[in-house]
Parts: C-alpha cells; sequence; structure tokens
C-alpha cells in the first residue's frame, strides 16, 4: 500500500541515528529451547543506553546447518558505544546467561580484526580455575571450560564492526487496540531485516523519551509532546484524533539495513487502518550522523 | 600454472627444496632449470630430473610422475598451491606454514613434520612422523591441518604442539607420542601405547576401541562440542569420509599420568 491508498500521513521528518560499535555472538545449544531461553537471558535488560550497559536483541535464529558445530542455533547482536564496554558487558552477560545454560556454546558470528576485536573468551576461561584448555580450529582459539554437563566452548576474540543505532519509527494511532497492532505488525516487518534488532520489550516502546530532565539526575525523561494525556497542558504533537503512539526503535549492524527496515516498518504501518500519522524521533541533527528521512526511504518525494 | 614433470624413476632420492611457490614464482623456466638439487651426494639442476613448463607467477605448481624418490616437496612454503599428481618422498610439506599441498598418490615419511600452518591432503598413505617433531627439537607440527585419506605410520603427531590431524583409516603405533596440545583424529584402527608422554593434545580414536597404555584413567562419557566443531570444519573443507562419527558421544580417558595429564583420548562410546 502506498500513501496515496492509505489514510495515514508520512511527515517530512527524520529519524537520526548514530553510530555504535556492535558485536555478534552465536550461541548454540542441543535444542532450539535451551537457545531460546540463553538469547532471552543473554540479551535481557539491554533496551537502551540511557539506562543500559548494552543495546542487544536476537538478530534471527540458526539452523543446524548455519551454525559452527551443526546445532541448532541463533545469532545475538550487542550495541555500544565503546569496545571497552561492549567487552565487559559481553564477558558478564555470555558468563551468566550463556554459560549456565545447559549444552550451550559460544562463536564469533563477525571477522577479526586483532586491533579492534573484544577478548571474550580469553577472559571466560579463568572460570575453568587451571582445569580449561584450548583448540584452535580453522585459525581461530577456542577455549574448553568444564561444567556439570561436559564442557563449555567459547570463542576467544570476538570481531566489531560500526553498526548504527537509534533508527526509529513514531506511528500515531485512532485508536488504543488498533494501534498497538500497528505496531506488532511494524516491529515484526523491521525484525525480519538481517542484522536488524529491535531492542525493546517485543520489539515497542511505549516510553519515547526526549533527553534531559528537570531533574539533573535524568539523563532523558518522558517526551511529553506524545502523551496524550498531557495534550491540554503541553505543546502536543498529537492530531486530535490520536489516542495512543508508539516507538519503534531499530539498532542494526549497517546504515543500509536500518534503512531497510525503517522502509519495511513503513510500508506495514500504510496498510494499517488505525494509523494516523507516521514520524521519527531526533534531536535536530545534533546528536548522530545517520538522518533516516522517512519521505525518501518511502520513495516518496519531500515537502 | 608450472608443470614439472619426472623425467625418469630414481633409485637414489633427490632432495629437491626448490620445488614451492616460494622459491619458484617470479622465475623464468630457464631460472627454474638451472636451480641445484641433490641427487644423492651429487649436485645436479633441475633440469636433469624435470622437464619444466608454464610459470609459477600464479603460485600454483603441479608436480607429475612418481616422486616417492623426491624429498622436501614443498618444505618451508608458505604460500601458494602445490599438487603432486602422483606419490611423495619423505619431507613433503616439512616445516611448511602456509599454502596447500595436495598428493594425489602416497607420501612418505615425515609429511608435514613440524608444519606451522597450511594444509597438507594426502590422498593416499603416509609413513611414519607425520606431523612429528625431527630428532632433538621440542616441537612437532605447530599450526595447519594435514587431512590423510590412507594410512598412517608410526608416531604421527609424535611432540605436537598444536594444529589438526586427520587420518581417515588406521595409524601406526605411538599415536601423539609426547605431544604437548593440537589433534589427532584416527578414522581406523589406533596402534600400540597412543600418546604415551603426552601433556595436553587430544587423540580421537574413531575405529575399534584401542588398548591404553594403564597411564590413561576412564573419565566419563562426552560430546565435546569441539569435535563437533571439527567435524563442520571437515565438510567446509570438503572432508567427508568421517561421515558422522564426531558427532557422537565418546568414552573420555585422561593422561598421560606420567606427564601433565591434561590430555585425553576420545573412543566411541559403545
Amino acid at each position: 500500500m502506498t500513501e496515496m491508498d492509505s489514510k495515514a500521513v508520512i511527515e517530512d521528518t527524520f529519524a537520526e541515528a548514530f553510530p555504535l560499535t556492535v558485536a555478534r555472538v552465536i550461541v548454540t545449544a542441543d535444542n532450539s529451547r535451551l537457545v531460546q531461553s540463553a538469547a532471552i537471558a543473554a540479551t535481557g535488560f539491554a533496551s537502551s543506553i540511557i539506562g543500559c550497559d548494552v543495546e542487544a536483541g536476537i538478530d534471527c535464529e540458526l539452523t543446524a546447518a548455519a551454525t559452527p558445530d551443526g546445532r541448532p542455533g541463533a545469532s545475538l547482536l550487542f550495541f555500544s558505544f565503546s569496545r571497552p564496554v561492549l567487552e565487559k558487558s559481553l564477558v558478564n552477560r555470555i558468563g551468566q546467561a550463556i554459560l549456565t545454560c545447559p549444552t550451550t556454546a559460544c562463536y564469533n558470528g563477525l571477522p577479526v580484526d586483532p586491533e579492534k576485536c573484544l577478548k571474550i573468551g580469553s577472559q571466560l576461561r579463568f572460570f575453568g580455575d587451571g582445569w580449561q584448555g584450548s583448540k584452535k580450529i580453522g585459525g581461530s582459539r577456542f577455549w574448553r571450560i568444564p561444567v556439570m554437563d561436559g564442557e563449555f566452548l567459547v570463542e576467544e576474540q570476538f570481531g566489531t564492526v560500526k553498526g548504527v543505532g537509534g533508527g526509529n519509527l513514531i506511528l500515531l494511532c485512532r485508536d488504543a487496540a488498533g494501534g498497538l497492532d500497528a505496531a506488532e505488525a511494524c516491529a515484526a516487518a523491521m525484525r525480519d531485516v538481517p542484522g536488524v534488532i529491535l531492542p525493546f520489550p517485543h520489539g515497542i516502546v511505549r516510553s519515547g523519551s526526549k533527553v534531559g530532565s528537570r531533574y539533573k539526575a535524568l539523563k532523558a525523561s518522558t517526551n511529553e509532546a506524545y502523551c496524550p494525556t498531557l495534550r491540554a497542558l503541553v505543546p502536543t504533537q498529537m492530531p486530535v484524533d490520536s489516542v495512543v503512539a508508539y516507538e519503534i526503535v531499530a539498532d542494526g549492524i549497517d546504515l543500509v539495513s536500518v534503512e531497510e527496515a525503517t522502509r519495511r516498518g513503513i510500508a506495514a504501518l500504510l496498510g494499517h487502518p488505525s494509523v494516523i500519522r507516521i514520524t521519527a524521533g531526533n534531536y535536530g541533527g545534533k546528536l548522530g550522523p545517520f538522518h533516516l528521512y522517512l519521505r525518501t526511504i518511502a520513495g516518496l518525494t519531500r515537502d | 600454472m608450472l608443470t614439472l614433470s619426472l623425467l625418469h624413476n630414481h633409485l637414489v632420492p633427490v632432495e629437491a627444496e626448490c620445488i614451492s611457490p616460494n622459491t619458484l614464482a617470479g622465475l623464468a623456466v630457464c631460472e627454474i632449470e638451472r636451480l641445484s638439487v641433490f641427487h644423492g651426494n651429487r649436485k645436479e639442476s633441475l633440469a636433469d630430473h624435470f622437464s619444466v613448463e608454464g610459470s609459477a607467477s600464479d603460485e600454483s605448481i603441479v608436480v607429475k610422475g612418481d616422486c616417492s624418490r623426491i624429498k622436501w616437496l614443498g618444505a618451508s612454503m608458505s604460500r601458494g598451491t602445490l599438487r603432486v599428481d602422483g606419490s611423495a618422498g619423505m619431507h613433503i610439506g616439512s616445516r611448511m606454514s602456509g599454502g596447500e599441498i595436495l598428493v594425489s598418490g602416497d607420501a612418505g615419511d615425515w609429511a608435514g613434520a613440524e608444519m606451522s600452518g597450511g594444509m597438507l591432503k594426502v590422498h593416499g598413505n603416509v609413513g611414519n612422523c607425520a606431523g612429528a617433531g625431527y630428532r632433538g627439537s621440542v616441537h612437532g607440527m605447530k599450526g595447519g591441518t594435514i587431512i590423510i585419506d590412507g594410512d598412517a605410520g608410526h608416531e604421527t603427531g609424535a611432540y605436537l604442539r598444536r594444529g589438526l590431524i586427520v587420518v581417515q583409516k588406521s595409524v601406526g603405533d605411538f599415536c601423539g607420542f609426547n605431544a604437548l596440545a593440537g589433534t589427532v583424529i584416527a578414522g581406523g584402527r589406533l596402534g600400540l601405547r597412543p600418546g604415551a608422554g603426552m601433556k595436553r593434545a587430544s587423540i580421537v580414536a574413531c575405529g575399534p576401541a584401542p588398548e591404553l597404555l594403564p597411564t590413561f584413567q576412564w573419565s566419563g562419557v562426552v560430546a565435546p562440542q569441539y569435535i563437533r566443531m571439527i567435524g563442520c570444519h571437515l565438510r567446509t573443507i570438503g572432508v567427508d569420509g568421517l561421515g558422522q562419527i564426531l558427532f557422537r558421544r565418546f568414552v573420555r580417558y585422561c593422561g598421560d599420568m606420567v606427564a601433565l595429564g591434561k590430555g585425553e583420548i576420545l573412543t566411541l562410546a559403545p
């Protein structure tokens, strides 16, 4: 569906995205239930770097044929502003959420540049208390850490690349149930793009934020312009006939994937009867160098 | 591609360390023909034993003929490809650090001895001491991969320090003797005293359960992920001979307790 066929309007604005360092972790286990549990735990509490150490999510599930050890797996993406923070977070998350899960193993999913890599297995190995061993297979070193069901295998080094964080869409909807349905459809469409994660729970944000607060301790606070209950009190961005707004945030392994996710997200929203307006969050171009103009990405002329 | 065709078979071995992409790339045919080889204790030219055609500028060499008396083929090579259409003599790929050697026939003793990288594939059998360390050396093979489709002789992987040796059929006595680390996989029967004196290495016996030294101790039934990984890795490089065996469960024996005891021999679980 195009904008002409839809009743929704795409605002002539842009989503402001910024560069983040990305690592890809391949987790495998004896069955997909264990993979899912480990993946959810490892990517938990990682919605926004405003309050979490990293942003993380499940990129995709992997068939046994696509994993290094021939078992079911999942690809997880982790985003952070710096490599040291990412390294510390991955050591903690793999150590607490993947190592602890039965039968799992953990592999690097990106090319390794020795100067930009994260030392993960080489730190986690100390859990072996001297009983750990290593194997070099196909040019990479893997650490074997004895655990109660056998061994936990983890790759020594993980590669990083510069990815893109903060891609987003805001949808304004005429009814609550329809709005949630539209947001879910949008999130599903964006999540389908390889190399893209939606770091928030269920892929949908109901607490869009602005930079700063009247309280000095807070870096971010509620974006009152999109709060329907404050329309009488603040300058609002919500049309009169809208009752709910949701934001979909996407991080990607590169700009192209985030743009593709945005395009698919817009297409999903245009086809939904509850959506009145599609817009995006930005900070006037001051936050990040990547400006994803919604109308351009949707193939429309800009005003 | 440079093609070297053996002119005649020898009783006395020829030492031809110069047959390596490192040496031959960039040389003209006439320069290659003048390179020195030793025939027994006599210094002769390469042209006395091989006809030379083509160019090695693409770092690709083919050696044709029964070269089972030609020693040191591809020794110390670090790049390129060396293909032997026939059998190769002793020390093929010795101390190589990169590139790929393919032998369609058999190879002699010390194949891939002390190699540190690259790939050596032998379609037939190899002699003794494949991937081993020379007498007096502290380390044997330090990296890379040796794939042997046939049988391997005694002391395969002796003093192994790192790397992977896959023998799709049987392996002789003292496999992994004094090995420090690395992995040897035997698809068939394993000879006497495997892993004697080894510290950390892994020997995987996919054939009949071998007779182990009493200094190896039973340590449970396991399905190590790294063995599965090696199985997947072998598939990616076109080695399918072991099939699904590496994805099964193994009985683990730790040893050798006369050394550090952190090595392991894995035998197929019943």
